[in-house]
């Protein structure tokens, strides 16, 4: 190295093959934003590099999949590579292995680079540097017993705006999940009102620019219910305790082989009737327990 | 929990309602429509669950009160009193207050507890059983009733356990269907294996785009070639192609050199000689024309000045004109004045004939005229004036003293002729003499009159004096009391006189003398006043009779007087008439007399003023005479009245003045006009000398013309000037003109000499040979451009030489067909190529852009995620619908056996045993019903009515099931038996009697009569609403403690209380059972007795059966009624009732069952 301090621009995990995932539908405006994201906030990272003048760039695995990108994808690197070289950035590309993207969790989807500068005495200045095209949030909002369906909205409303603020020019995807307890979780939990305010959202934000997508609207399931509700001698005290029972035991089969078609016995599906993961296993039974207070409680309840 | 009372202080119609002692089984509450049964029922739930919205709707109370209220319950923990209001006044807003026995206020956990746990909708579900469901039931089909029915043996609690079973099973097999049907995760996972196939194809694409990139490099290599050779054989052909065309320019090239070499010229011309030639020839002949053309003008400006005719005359004196001209305001205002002083004149001249007019002075002729005023106006007008004043003055009282004259005497005759009218009209001549004659006959009426009255009044007093003097004589004789009365007081006092006088001292005491004093004064009384009275009366008589006497001399007197007068006066009307009528004649007669005054004082004035007319009249004439000597002495006629002479007087000045303004006029205007007349001669000589024909003979207008003249003259000279000055002009440029054209000859001379020929024509022939030559050059160097043209810059010529040199001509078009087609072989491939390679670019740019996988993976990933998602949910409602269905299995085996054990037993009842048991098959989900032959039938052929009574009977066992398992709370049944016939009914409300008995408190509510008479009949606790129905006799179980009641009943007999929803104490309740609930007296007794004394409910009921007898007949009665009523079945909805409590009276019962 002649110069001292150097700079580098340090990325990877571009995976110039994947589109952002974990949305169950993509809104038709939102579509062609989906699809060009990957290159999109690629292009942004060779920008940064050009535009801080750095002495190199490091691209350190998982950049693209040949095979699913088409050569669109080399094309484009070639096309950037070609770019810093006229700038004389030289590129180093370390070679990975493209991970399956089921497994990455949609939080840790590549959104940035970081700028390294490293002077004569070794020390490192790192600053990161945004530049995603998409950015997946998800955001919990805490309800109680007392909240309305206005002050609900509006608590939506404020979160997203400063989501917005928080990240000027950049398209969100928003996944909501409400926690607390009180007469407004319930009725999300039915289904409707959550419709409606995801809706409401998508209508007012969802479409910029920049779109701020609300994905979903969740409800917590509880941590806890009442725990008077257990020992009631009703239909629904009767469930609850078949649920702890099922919680308490890990290892009890939940019977749900019983319910799967017979030429799927032995299919994909077996193994979601197997549930082996305990954590899925506790979460399923956490949203039993919560469907069947909703099926077993009759009218609402004053809670 | 059971309920004991209901405290009502405000809700919808109710206010301060008070229901008290509730039984512990059965309680009918029976009201009409409209009658608040809804509302009551509403409050139970109120207060146990709160005030939702759709209760809320019952407050504020219509009667007032405070919202809610309370009820009195008793549990396995003892009583309590649950209170819930919807206002804050106690601070828990609308929470529930629990009273504990013990006294202490606690809230909803403790009411939770009394409430088992049983929360609202558990309440409705299984506690409450309303006409609605059983409506319900009705209107469904028969699997669905038969489903409904099995439900609620199958876990019924808040919802029905089979209902959200089924509910799971279907979402679930939407996601994942058990039986292979088409479901959304078969589907999403065929599609997620499709798209990843795809994807998997879509890999090739890389692959595919390198083995493009090679070809298409090759193809690039080939087009180079291609080009190259393209390009050579074209140059080749190219060159061929132009040696051909250019050949034969090169031949006619060489003709032309060779032309111009044989021409042999000396040299050039000097460039440009021959047009230096014909320059100078041409402005030579320019310069000769304008000299020409120098000559002509001047001489039209000679022409030109020749013909300008000046007046030398006018102009020499245009001084004067000018003079003139500016003196010719002067005339105008001259004439402007000649004119008004004409106006003037004439002015003057009329007003001064008005003058005349006015005066009058004309209309006397000339002698007027004559008048001088002037003279006039100098003389002392004083002594004319003076004069004239007197007259006027005189004429004046002439004319009064006439007019008062005039007057005076027409008065005068006036009155005289008024008297004389009057008196003519009565007779009579003379006034005075009337007046005389009447006057005295007046007197003599009246006095006449008077005659008569004094006549009368003198025989009244005659008269009077008569009884008088009788009254007298009368008395003379006094009376006899009188004489007695004063003869006994002289005896007396005789008596006493001498007793005194005589008797002893012993007698009399000391007063011996007094009593002769006393006898002696009363003798001496009596006797004098005997006497003193007598004389008295003579005296009074004899003056009387002097009256009578003297009186009838006077009545002689005027008897002789009126005789006198009557004679006098003759005969005729009564006097008094007469007199009325001669007083009115006197009177009018008297009335003329002041007229007849001033009938002569009239007459003294008339000549008075005779004379003062005559006296006047002369003192006028006299200043008559002075007047006309006074006007003698001036000087003016003397026929000229005061009037003509004062206003000459006045006018005088005026006169005298307007005749010095004629005279002035006419001096200036004569002035004036000499003065015009003067300046108009004059200009009319200076036109006449400058020889200016005059047009008119206005002076001014002469004068413009003159000056107009003046004008001319002056522009005429001005023309000539000018004209002398463009002469000479002319004649400067004329000499300028011809040095040009001198030295332009010159010029000319020079260059002949320079070319070196003598004359033009040499000159001429010398250039026409140049010319040739130089058209020879130009053709040469056209064709040399041709030939560059040619050649193009694609060949040099020497290359194009070489080519013609080397072969024919013929040779040279075949070299080049040869050539040609070369060439066009080339073009050929290589146009295929560069196709070829299009596409291939096209198909590289595509693959390039293709984004299919992108998007395929994109639509991978969320194919994936809905998978996820569907899984998850499959397995959420997996576990859900396995639990429950567990619950399911475990409800089988432990509570439904039981359940419908006891519900067969209540079906039994209720068929009165047609159909014995109820059941269900193992391991189907359905009932079955026994009848009493043991056949099994299912629910669905069962008829309505059937199914209502097994419905109800699951119910009941229903709350049986939740009693056991400790949640005992009442169970409210809101006409459930209005569908049922006579027979039916009386069976259920058996059963119903039967169920509360085994320690299920029951509330009935129901609007029908003949519902209310059964269970009346049945001895259970009946509460009527009030709402406008009779009396209806209260229940029969006030016969047990009947003997207490009697005295109290035959009191209450006569009026039940309307609208007692208030504590009022009732008339007397010394002797009523203590009352366990709270301690306001009722003034109701229940039917049952609440009272430790008493039995309880049930054994009431069981008491009742003693008096089956006397009621069968009341049944039978009933169930004729209920037959007629059955199918009656509106549903109520009571909004308000008042209660109307209804007293016990066990004698009443008495006397209508018997």
């Amino acid at each position: 190295m002649s110069n001292w301090p150097f700079r580098f621009v340090h990325a990877a995990d571009l995976h110039l093959e994947m589109p952002p995932f974990g949305v169950s539908e993509v809104p038709e405006h939102l579509a062609e934003l989906f699809l060009e994201s990957p290159y999109r906030a690629a292009q942004r990272v060779f920008e940064t590099a050009m535009a801080e003048q750095v002495d190199f760039l490091v691209l350190s695995g998982d950049v693209l999949d040949c095979h699913h990108t088409g050569p669109r994808g080399p094309l484009f690197l070639v096309e950037q590579f070609r770019r810093l070289a006229e700038r004389n950035i030289a590129v180093y590309w370390a070679g990975g292995r493209v991970d399956p993207p089921e497994a990455w969790p949609p939080s840790i989807r590549p959104h940035g680079c970081t700028l390294l500068s490293v002077d004569r005495q070794r020390n490192i200045q790192a600053t990161p540097i945004a530049t995603d095209v998409v950015r997946w949030l998800s955001e919990r909002i805490v309800v109680d017993t007392q909240t309305r369906r206005d002050e609900l909205e509006t608590l939506l409303r404020e979160r997203m705006r400063g989501l917005i603020d928080a990240s000027p020019g950049i398209d969100l995807l928003v996944s909501w999940t409400i926690g607390g307890a009180g007469p407004i979780v319930a009725q999300l939990r039915r289904g409707i009102l959550a419709g409606e305010l995801l809706g409401q959202l998508r209508k007012d934000y969802g479409f910029g620019p920049p779109a701020a997508w609300s994905v979903s609207i969740s409800v917590e399931p509880s941590a806890v219910l009442p725990p008077a509700w257990y020992e009631q001698e009703t239909i629904r005290g009767d469930f609850l305790r078949h649920v702890a029972r099922y919680q308490g035991s890990p290892s009890e089969s939940l019977g749900l082989a019983a319910f799967l078609p017979a030429h799927q016995a032995a299919g994909a599906m077996a193994a979601a009737a197997a549930i082996a993961d305990p954590a899925t296993r506790l979460g399923v039974l956490r949203e039993a327990a919560m469907l069947g207070v909703d099926l077993l409680s009759g009218e609402e309840p004053k809670s | 929990m059971k309920i004991n009372a209901l405290d009502v202080e405000g809700f919808g119609i109710w206010s301060d309602l008070k229901l008290d002692e509730f039984s512990d089984g059965l309680n009918v509450l029976w009201g009409p429509n409209e009658a608040g049964k809804t509302t009551l029922m509403n409050f139970v739930r109120s207060v146990l669950y709160g005030f939702t919205s759709q209760r809320r709707r019952y407050l504020p109370p219509l009667g007032g009160g405070r919202p809610g209220g309370a009820i009195d319950v008793s549990g396995p923990n003892g009583r309590f009193r649950v209170s819930r209001h919807d206002d804050d006044r106690d601070g828990v807003a609308a929470r529930a207050i629990v009273l504990a026995p013990d006294g202490t206020r606690q809230g909803e956990p403790l009411l939770k507890a009394l409430l088992s746990d049983v929360d609202e909708p558990i309440f409705n579900n299984v506690f409450a059983v309303g006409l609605r469901e059983m409506q319900e039931l009705g209107t469904l089909g028969d699997t669905e009733a038969a489903a409904l029915l099995f439900n609620i043996t199958a876990g019924l609690d808040r919802v029905s356990l089979v209902d959200t079973m089924r509910e799971l099973d279907n979402s679930r097999n939407r996601l994942l269907d058990r039986d292979g049907k088409p479901c959304q995760i078969l589907q999403l996972a065929q599609e997620r294996d499709r798209l990843q196939g795809e994807l998997d194809e879509l890999g090739s694409l890389t692959t595919e785009y390198t083995r493009l990139t090679g070809q298409r490099d090759s193809l690039d290599r080939d087009l180079a070639r291609l080009e190259d050779d393209k390009k050579l054989s074209e140059h080749d052909a190219r060159l061929v192609e132009i040696a051909l065309s250019v050949r034969e320019c090169f031949r006619r090239r060489a003709e032309l050199d060779r032309r111009v070499a044989a021409m042999n010229l000396p040299g050039e011309m000097p460039a440009g000689a021959l047009k230096r030639l014909d320059r100078i020839r041409a402005r030579l002949g320019r310069r000769r024309d304008q000299i020409a053309a120098t000559g002509r003008r001047r001489k039209e400006i000679r022409v030109e000045a020749a013909g300008l005719k000046v007046n030398e005359t006018l102009w020499r004196q245009s001084a004067r004109v000018e003079a003139f001209q500016e003196q010719e305001g002067w005339i105008a205002t001259l004439r402007a004045r000649t004119s008004e002083l004409d106006g003037e004149i004439r002015q003057t001249e009329s007003q001064l004939a008005a003058e005349r007019q006015r005066l009058g002075l004309d209309e006397g002729g000339s002698a007027v005229g004559a008048v001088d005023f002037a003279a006039i106006a100098g003389r002392n007008m004083g002594k004319v004036r003076r004069a004239a004043r007197d007259v006027r003055q005189a004429r004046q009282t002439w004319d009064e003293a006439r007019q008062q004259a005039d007057a005076a005497r027409a008065a005068a005759e006036g009155l005289t002729a008024e008297i004389e009218t009057s008196l003519s009209s009565r007779g009579e001549k003379d006034l005075r003499g009337a007046i005389d004659r009447a006057g005295s006959l007046v007197t003599q009426l009246r006095r006449r009159a008077q005659l008569d009255e004094r006549l009368a009044q003198m025989n009244r007093n005659h008269a009077e004096l008569e009884d008088q003097s009788r009254h007298l004589l009368q008395r003379q004789l006094m009376p006899i009391w009188l004489v007695i009365g004063l003869g006994l007081v002289f005896v007396f006092g005789v008596i006493l006189l001498a007793a005194g006088l005589v008797a002893p001292s012993s007698v009399t005491g000391g007063f011996g003398w007094a009593m002769a004093i006393l006898g002696a004064i009363g003798a001496g009384v009596g006797l004098g006043a005997k006497t003193v009275l007598e004389r008295t009366n003579a005296r009074k008589l004899d003056a009387c009779q002097k009256q009578i006497n003297m009186l009838q001399l006077q009545l002689q007197q005027a008897a002789e007087e009126r005789d006198g007068l009557d004679r006098t006066l003759g005969a005729g009307s009564p006097a008094s008439n007469r007199l009325a009528e001669t007083e009115a004649v006197l009177s009018g007669l008297e009335s003329l007399m002041p007229l007849e005054t001033r009938r002569q004082t009239a007459r003294q004035e008339a000549d008075a003023a005779e004379a003062r007319h005559a006296r006047v009249d002369d003192e006028f004439k006299t200043a008559r005479r002075r007047w006309r000597e006074a006007l003698a002495s001036v000087g003016l006629p003397e026929n000229l009245s005061t009037k003509q002479v004062r206003q000459l007087l006045r006018r005088s000045d005026h006169l005298t003045q307007l005749a010095g303004r004629l005279a002035r006029c006419r001096e200036e205007l004569e002035a004036r006009r000499s003065e015009l007349d003067g300046l108009g001669d004059r200009i009319k000589q200076l036109a006449a000398d400058t020889g200016v024909i005059a047009v008119t003979g206005n002076p001014i207008e002469l004068l413009r013309q003159l000056s107009e003249a003046v004008r001319q003259q002056e522009g005429l000279l001005q023309r000539r000037d000018q004209l002398r000055r463009q002469s000479r002009k002319l004649g400067r440029r004329r000499a300028k003109l011809d040095s040009v054209l001198r030295r332009l000859k010159r010029r000319r001379r020079e260059l002949l000499d320079e070319i070196g020929v003598r004359s033009e024509e040499e000159f001429r022939g010398r250039s026409r040979q140049y010319a040739e030559a130089e058209s020879l050059r130009r053709d040469r160097q056209a064709i040399q451009a041709e030939i560059d043209a040619a050649l193009g810059g694609h060949a040099t010529e020497d290359a194009v030489a070489r080519v013609l040199a080397d072969g024919a001509d013929a040779d040279l078009e075949a070299r080049w067909e040869d050539l040609q087609k070369r060439a066009q072989a080339a073009e050929t491939q290589l146009r295929d190529c560069l196709e070829r390679r299009g596409q291939l670019g096209a198909r590289l740019a595509a693959l390039a852009e293709d984004r299919r996988p992108a998007v395929k993976q994109l639509e991978l990933a969320t194919v994936e995620k809905r998978l996820a998602d569907a899984v998850r949910r499959w397995q959420v409602l997996a576990v859900t619908r396995g639990i429950l269905e567990s619950i399911k299995k475990e409800y089988e085996a432990e509570r439904q056996p039981e359940t419908l054990q006891e519900a067969s037993g209540y079906l039994r009842r209720l068929t009165n045993g047609r159909y014995a048991r109820v059941w269900t098959p193992l391991g189907e989900d359905v009932l079955r019903v026994d009848d009493a032959q043991g056949q099994s039938l299912a629910v669905e052929s069962l008829s309505r009515g059937t199914r209502e009574q097994l419905f109800l009977s699951l119910r009941l066992a229903l709350v049986s099931s939740y009693a056991r398992r400790g949640a005992a709370l009442p169970l409210v049944l809101d006409d459930v038996l209005v569908n049922f016939d006579g027979a039916r009914a009386k069976a259920a409300a058996a059963v119903l009697c039967d169920f509360a008995r085994a320690g299920h408190q029951v509330l009935v509510f129901t609007c029908h009569d003949h519902i209310y008479s059964l269970f009346k009949s049945l001895k259970v606790d009946v509460r009527r609403l009030p709402g406008g129905v009779e009396a209806v006799e209260p229940a029969a179980d006030a016969r047990k403690s009947s003997k207490k009641k009697q005295k109290r009943s035959k009191k209450r007999k006569p009026v039940p209380e309307p609208v007692v929803a208030r504590d009022d104490p009732p008339e007397d309740d010394e002797d009523e059972e203590p009352v366990e609930v709270a301690s306001e007296e009722a003034p109701w007794e229940a039917a049952e007795d609440v009272d430790a004394d008493e039995p309880a409910d049930d054994e009431a009921c069981d008491e009742d059966d003693e008096d089956d007898e006397d009621d069968e007949e009341d049944k039978e009665d009933e169930e004729d009624e209920e037959d007629e009523e059955d199918e009656e079945d509106d549903e109520d909805e009571e909004d308000d009732f008042e209660f109307e409590w209804e007293e016990e009276d066990a004698d009443l019962d008495d006397a209508e069952a018997a």
